[in-house]
């Protein structure tokens, strides 16, 4: 086991005709180790479904190279992968049983029908698929995922067709089925506050590129919000600044101690941090070292 | 953070294991498609067995019986008899239509359908490789689509067998184009080139209509090729004569024409078109005609025919498969 779940280098992703196409993902570099309940966070187009798509080893990346599971094929390695699209695709015209049948037809020798059947739950088994509401569709697509035990779990936009109350029992439930296991979650969305809390881990797509990943805490922590007489911000780098007067807002990257007599220093909120770095698309990209891949990759970037 | 119950890797045995669980899922999925091939299996043996029923128990119209002149050299069929020949004349077309049909099925609902309708996402996220899915895609229509047509070859051979005595009938005729590719393993061959093509269509454009419409504009394309330059298959015999040359029954004739004495071919093709103010065969005459041949294929060219036709459509339906298998990977790895 080498304890990282995913390690990008360079990744490229273009999508349509050479040259005309559009840029999905352009040389981007991350590490997730294994174990992470890991928000991929971004705006909407950002890259976040491409990067999903790649890391399920359903496409091919254009450029650079992509491990999973320390495997750099991540097709090779599907059977402990999975994956959830967003828009959750399921045969229609099978029933709830059809399909959690399908599923361990699909794993043999891995699937884990107590699991699927805890989390496919309440559903009606003899209902069709195209019946489910779009709640009951993520239940069962969930169900379908957990039930091959995967290492690692892919999930696209996977609360965003549910009302708050299905939200919080079903994210309960995927926490808790996967707390024992160990297993490594990316969970993509462009709402933040649907993930805080549940993930301890950061990815901050945007731009076809990672540009904040690593532990949550960490990210806030190394940076702050000053305000203040307006006056030079050095050594800090400003990730977005704010002048009212005298009077000077600062977003800013901890370089060093902050004079704390010169500034009022609050702690920002991981939300008020990415509407920050959105508004800023210059400010340079952070990854802690638990995120940054290896050395190659900062030759690539660099 | 490694303390991790991870599964024990079975990985190593699923490649057979998830193959035949993509053909068990793809077999219920679609499952009321599996039924109406079915139902278009009984209703072909259906349709064959009630004309020979009907044939059978019909009076005949003179004393020897349909199959025997009424004393002289008029044959009089019955109805049955007619009417049992004229559809049995088409059988042939009928069984590749059906191929086409098995085609379009697998270039629509079975492949580009799930491409476009992002299905496909959930089967590969499980544990089958795209390579497993198409496979999968692609062996279990051709093996029911093989089955189910060698029962109607057999059955149609069968029902051919009722006019086997009778005078020669240009319907049924071994060589005739509605029937020639029903009645041996060409319209296997068809089959099996439906399905591939049906699915190099569909991973190549992954939308349903597209694919089907391309997959019918292609297989049509083979079949009316084939269809049209058959009796090129196979090298034709060849025979000459002082006299007007006849066909022996069963031969299937392709051209004939007058020699020259220098043994050089005129065939009568050319003097219908060039001169009408005289009659054909001074015309022939004049150009230096003086004895006769036919060139034909007699019925012993049946086989290798047959195989002939069946290797082409083998081979086309490898390309097809090889060039799917190279889209797909070269797309999803």
């Amino acid at each position: 086991m080498t304890g990282v779940a995913i390690e990008a280098h360079g990744l490229g992703k273009t999508y349509g005709r050479r040259g005309g196409g559009h840029r999905a993902l352009h040389d981007c570099s991350f590490r997730l180790p294994a174990g992470r309940v890991c928000a991929l966070v971004g705006p909407n187009g950002a890259g976040k479904s491409t990067l999903l798509n790649l890391a399920a080893g359903l496409d091919r990346p254009g450029a650079g190279s992509l491990a999973v599971l320390g495997s750099t094929e991540p097709a090779a390695v599907r059977d402990r992968i999975a994956y959830v699209a967003q828009d959750k695709p399921l045969y229609p015209q099978l029933t709830v049983a059809d399909t959690l049948w399908a599923g361990a037809e699909l794993n043999p020798g891995r699937w884990d029908r107590a699991t699927a059947d805890r989390i496919a739950g309440t559903l009606p088994r003899t209902a069709r698929v195209r019946t489910l509401s779009g709640g009951q569709r993520t239940r069962l697509a969930l169900a379908l995922a957990l039930g091959k035990r995967p290492e690692l779990m892919l999930l696209d936009e996977p609360m965003a067709d549910l009302d708050p109350l299905a939200r919080h029992e079903l994210m309960g439930a995927l926490m808790a089925e996967t707390a024992e296991h160990g297993t490594t979650i990316v969970m993509s969305s462009h709402i933040l506050t649907e993930l805080e809390g549940a993930c301890d881990y950061l990815l901050f797509v945007d731009g076809g590129r990672v540009r904040l990943g690593g532990e949550a805490e960490d990210i806030v922590d190394a940076h702050a919000l000053l305000t203040g007489q307006a006056r030079d911000l050095a050594p800090h780098t400003v990730v977005e600044s704010r002048t009212t007067g005298r009077q000077l807002t600062a977003l800013v990257r901890k370089e060093g101690p902050v004079d704390t007599a010169a500034w009022a220093v609050t702690q920002p909120s991981l939300e008020e941090l990415l509407l920050a770095h959105l508004r800023s698309p210059d400010a340079p990209p952070l990854l802690t070292p638990s995120a940054s891949a290896g050395v190659r990759a900062e030759g690539v970037s660099a | 953070m490694s303390t991790l119950t991870r599964p024990k890797t079975e990985a190593v045995a699923t490649a057979p294991g998830t193959l035949r669980g993509s053909a068990r899922v793809l077999l219920r999925v679609h499952r009321k498609a599996l039924w109406a091939g079915a139902a278009l299996l009984v209703t072909g043996i259906g349709i064959v067995v009630a004309l020979r029923v009907w044939v059978a128990s019909s009076e005949a119209l003179c004393g020897g019986g349909d199959v025997t002149p009424c004393g002289d050299e008029i044959y009089v069929p019955n109805y049955a008899y007619t009417s049992a020949e004229g559809y049995l004349a088409n059988g042939g077309t009928v069984l590749i239509l059906l191929a086409a049909l098995i085609g379009l099925f697998v270039a629509g609902p079975l492949i580009a359908r799930e491409l476009e309708s992002g299905t496909f996402r959930p089967a590969w996220a499980q544990s089958v490789s795209p390579a497993h899915w198409l496979a999968a895609r692609l062996a279990v229509p051709a093996a029911l689509t093989v089955s189910g047509l060698t029962i109607l070859v057999i059955v149609y051979r069968w029902g051919l067998w009722a006019f086997r005595s009778g005078p020669e009938r240009y319907g049924t005729r071994w060589h005739s184009t509605g029937v020639f590719p029903g009645t041996g393993p060409s319209v296997l061959g068809y089959a099996l080139l439906a399905v591939a093509v049906g699915a190099l269509c569909a991973v190549l454009v992954r939308r349903t209509l597209l694919a089907m419409s391309l997959t019918a504009l292609v297989f049509g394309a083979v079949a009316a090729c084939l269809s049209a330059w058959r009796y090129e298959l196979w090298p034709s015999s060849f025979r000459k004569s002082t006299d007007v040359l006849g066909h022996a029954p069963g031969d299937w004739p392709i051209d004939s024409g007058m020699l020259t004495a220098s043994g050089e071919k005129l065939y009568w093709q050319d003097c219908f078109e060039a001169d009408m103010t005289q009659g054909v065969e001074a015309c022939m005459r004049d150009r230096g005609g003086i004895g006769y041949f036919s060139e034909y294929h007699p019925a012993s060219h049946y086989w290798p025919l047959q195989l002939v036709e069946t290797g082409i459509l083998l081979a086309l339906a490898a390309l097809a498969v090889f060039a799917a298998f190279r889209v797909l990977r070269r797309l999803h790895g």
